[in-house]
């Protein structure tokens, strides 16, 4: 049990917090995502629970998430990258995680992320006719974008 | 033999017309969830006359089983001009009304009665079966009487509902 | 001359679960290639949640997962919980257990009656759903809804469970056992069921640790993981209980799989009623949820569905509401991973009956 804990210390270029006995944060740089999610993958991370996206606007960030999943272990390993608001850009992990293919379309429509090395991407996915921003970035506002769109049903005695 | 009258043949054909309705089977939403029951052994619809069919062709009324999102609209739509006259529509729980919990949601829509007349609603978030019963049974009513006429207001006013459509689709 | 066309199923199909649609290639009637096209159920869930209290975002979650709502309450409770460090009461994990039982019970009967109406034996849907209503009924008892409960919430359960009503849980899993019989003599045992399940949609073991598949279409390939062995929640620690497993990975061990499971839960509760504390408090102490509540960090929760692992990842900046939270519906990765692999040399006859045995659930992919 302890030996996976030591091996995922050892990743290069890894900040490590151990949030729980059982879920470990790795936080890495862009560049070096693809390369620790295959090291992962190695010891015996093989389940890609979700992937998905944060925005931190404040930071100019995008933070993109990995929660990995070893039978094994039993360990939930979080894989945790930022990339820059303005131009994002990552590259797929499709190739050594199956399922990662439909998060990234999915994070590509509803981020805006580009990611490169998966060709679905940029192809509409659960939008359609979306002509607006990305929906879920933060600057997004559904409110209003709902009150400009549709019509509301008022009931009688309300005050408009 | 005396020829029936416009009059009394619209009777009889209303009054045969609501002891069978068959339903087209279309999960829009989440409301879905309470058909089944409703179709099977405990609540029974078949006994009132009414099955699920999967054909638009044949089907006499449409169920808006909650919200409608954007996407879903446009098939909804096509789904209620390919079914033949007369037809219904019944808008199920609050997402159908008025957008329900999704209020502020960018995908869904308000108001189903812009884009496709509904001849009833069914309060509640979800129906449960008691209350779609009860909905038929109204809907049967309004049919004997001639009430149910959201496909011909669809007719006459087709212009408006095209507009608003249009609006949404894009 | 072109040999192979294309058919659309869905979103309007008899056959498919929920509104969803399915883009295929045949030649003849083998599938040669098969595509998924979510987004009929897109509900903007997890920007809704952006926007709200923690408190509102209660009557949010349950309509992810329509057939299962209560594993979203449990699992954002729990990451709830974990991001404010709370322990629930003891009692509340027993009631959290029951209830989660009892709605995947409710699931797997509905489940087995959507399997056998694809299959064309209506008796069993007839028979299966209406046994389903009763335990509907069980939760309308405790929380006067039948199909979204938000019962369980952050801190506990919202109220205590009402006076009798153990027994009548108890009296209806005997109702419910004996009806197992029926079911497995009509249907399981079925020589037609097996001629039409057998061998179909293999997902081996190799397979299905590749493509990243959970819950029963893992148990059915050989794997035995289950968050509530592996990560146990609510009062699984507690229960005695065993991970059933087959080798085939095919239509008809996922079935079997689910009917032990399904006896699985059932004994489960009828344990975890015998023991779970008599009285008690049901909801821990929690703040006033209209004032910022919530402390900073990230945190992701996962409990067990009928369908596989089912999680949130929940990101707090120590407001009131939510910064982000991000749903993982196990049917995501079987229907996009899985489901448009397994599809293609099956017959056309055989498609909705695949989807069902991956069983796949829509509200859940798009949200
Ligand atoms: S009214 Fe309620 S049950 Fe019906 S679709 Fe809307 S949220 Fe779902």
């Amino acid at each position: 049990m302890m030996g996976v804990v030591d091996k995922i210390k050892e990743l290069d270029g890894a900040k490590i917090t151990i949030q729980r006995e059982n879920r470990i944060f790795v936080d890495v740089d862009k560049d070096r995502v693809i390369g620790t999610l295959y090291s992962l993958k190695l010891m015996g991370f093989h389940q890609l629970s979700v992937q998905n996206v944060v925005d931190r606007i404040k930071d100019g960030k995008f933070e993109i998430f990995y929660v990995l999943y070893s039978h094994e272990y039993k360990i939930n390993v979080i894989v945790r990258t930022w990339v820059d608001r303005d131009n994002p850009v990552i590259e797929t992990a499709d190739k050594i995680y199956p399922s990662a293919h439909t998060w990234e379309r999915e994070i590509s429509e509803m981020f805006g992320i580009k990611v490169e090395g998966n060709e679905d991407c940029g192809k509409p996915f659960i939008l359609e006719n979306w002509k607006d921003i990305p929906p879920m970035r933060k600057d997004f506002d559904s409110v209003k974008y709902s009150s400009e769109h549709f019509v509301f049903r008022h009931s009688e005695g309300e005050n408009e | 033999m005396e020829r029936m009258t416009e009059e009394q043949v619209k009777t009889i054909a209303n009054m045969l017309r609501k002891r069978s309705l068959w339903m087209i089977h279309y999960c829009t939403g989440c409301g879905a969830m309470e058909l089944p029951p409703t179709m099977t052994s405990r609540y029974d619809m078949e006994r009132f006359g009414l099955a699920p069919y999967v054909t638009s062709r044949q089907a006499d009324i449409l169920l808006i089983t909650g919200y409608l999102n954007v996407k879903t609209l446009r098939r909804v739509i096509t789904v209620y001009e390919q079914m033949l006259d007369p037809k219904y529509v019944i808008g199920f729980g609050s997402c159908a009304l008025n957008g329900g919990v999704y209020w502020d949601s960018y995908a869904v829509i308000k108001q189903l009665d812009r884009y496709i007349p509904a001849d009833l609603y069914i309060a509640g978030c979800m129906p449960r079966p008691e209350a779609i019963i009860s909905a038929f049974r109204h809907l049967m009513e309004l049919i004997d009487s001639g009430k149910a006429d959201g496909y011909k207001r669809y007719k006459r006013n087709l212009a408006y509902y095209k507009e608003n459509q249009r609006k949404v689709l894009g | 001359m072109n040999k192979s066309y294309e058919l659309f199923i869905g979103p309007n199909h008899p056959g498919i679960p929920g509104n969803f649609s399915l883009k295929i290639e045949l030649e003849g009637d083998t599938v040669v290639s098969a595509k998924g096209d979510p987004g009929y159920l897109h509900r903007a869930f997890e920007k809704a949640m952006e926007g709200r209290y923690y408190i509102q975002n209660l009557a949010l979650i349950p309509r992810i997962c329509v057939p299962e709502p209560d594993i979203n309450e449990a699992a954002y409770a729990m990451a709830v919980e974990d991001l404010m460090g709370v322990e629930i009461p003891e009692r509340a994990k027993y009631i959290r257990t029951i209830v989660l039982e009892l709605a995947r019970v409710a699931n797997y009967t509905m489940w087995l009656g959507g399997l056998a109406g694809t299959l064309g034996l209506y008796t069993l849907a007839q028979w299966s759903i209406g046994d389903r209503d009763y335990a509907l009924d069980l939760f309308s008892d405790i929380c006067g809804a039948r199909v979204y409960h938000m019962y369980i919430w952050p801190g506990g359960v919202r109220r205590d469970l009402t006076p009798g009503w153990e027994d009548s849980v108890l009296s209806y899993i005997r109702y419910l056992k004996n009806r197992l019989i029926d079911y497995d003599n009509i249907f399981l045992k079925n020589v037609m069921f097996k001629y039409r399940t057998k061998g179909i949609a293999v997902v081996t073991k190799e397979q299905a640790i590749e493509w990243g598949a959970t819950g029963p279409i893992l148990k059915a390939a050989g794997v035995a993981q289950d968050v509530r062995k592996d990560d146990p929640y609510a009062a699984y620690e507690y229960l005695d209980f065993e991970i059933p497993t087959l080798t085939d990975g095919d239509s008809w061990s996922r079935a079997m799989i689910r009917r032990w499971e399904l006896e699985n839960s059932l004994n489960m509760i009828e344990q975890a009623i015998k023991k779970m504390p008599k009285k008690g408090p049901v909801c821990a102490k929690m703040p006033n949820p209209l004032k910022g509540y919530v402390p900073e960090g990230e945190t992701y929760a996962k409990v067990e569905s009928a369908r596989g692992e089912h999680g949130f990842y929940m990101v707090s900046d120590g407001t009131g509401k939510p910064y982000r939270v991000a749903v993982r519906g196990a049917s995501h990765t079987h229907m996009f991973t899985i489901a448009e692999k397994v599809l293609v040399g099956q017959r056309l006859a055989d498609v909705s009956h695949t989807l069902v045995s991956l069983d796949i659930c829509p509200p859940e992919i798009d949200r």
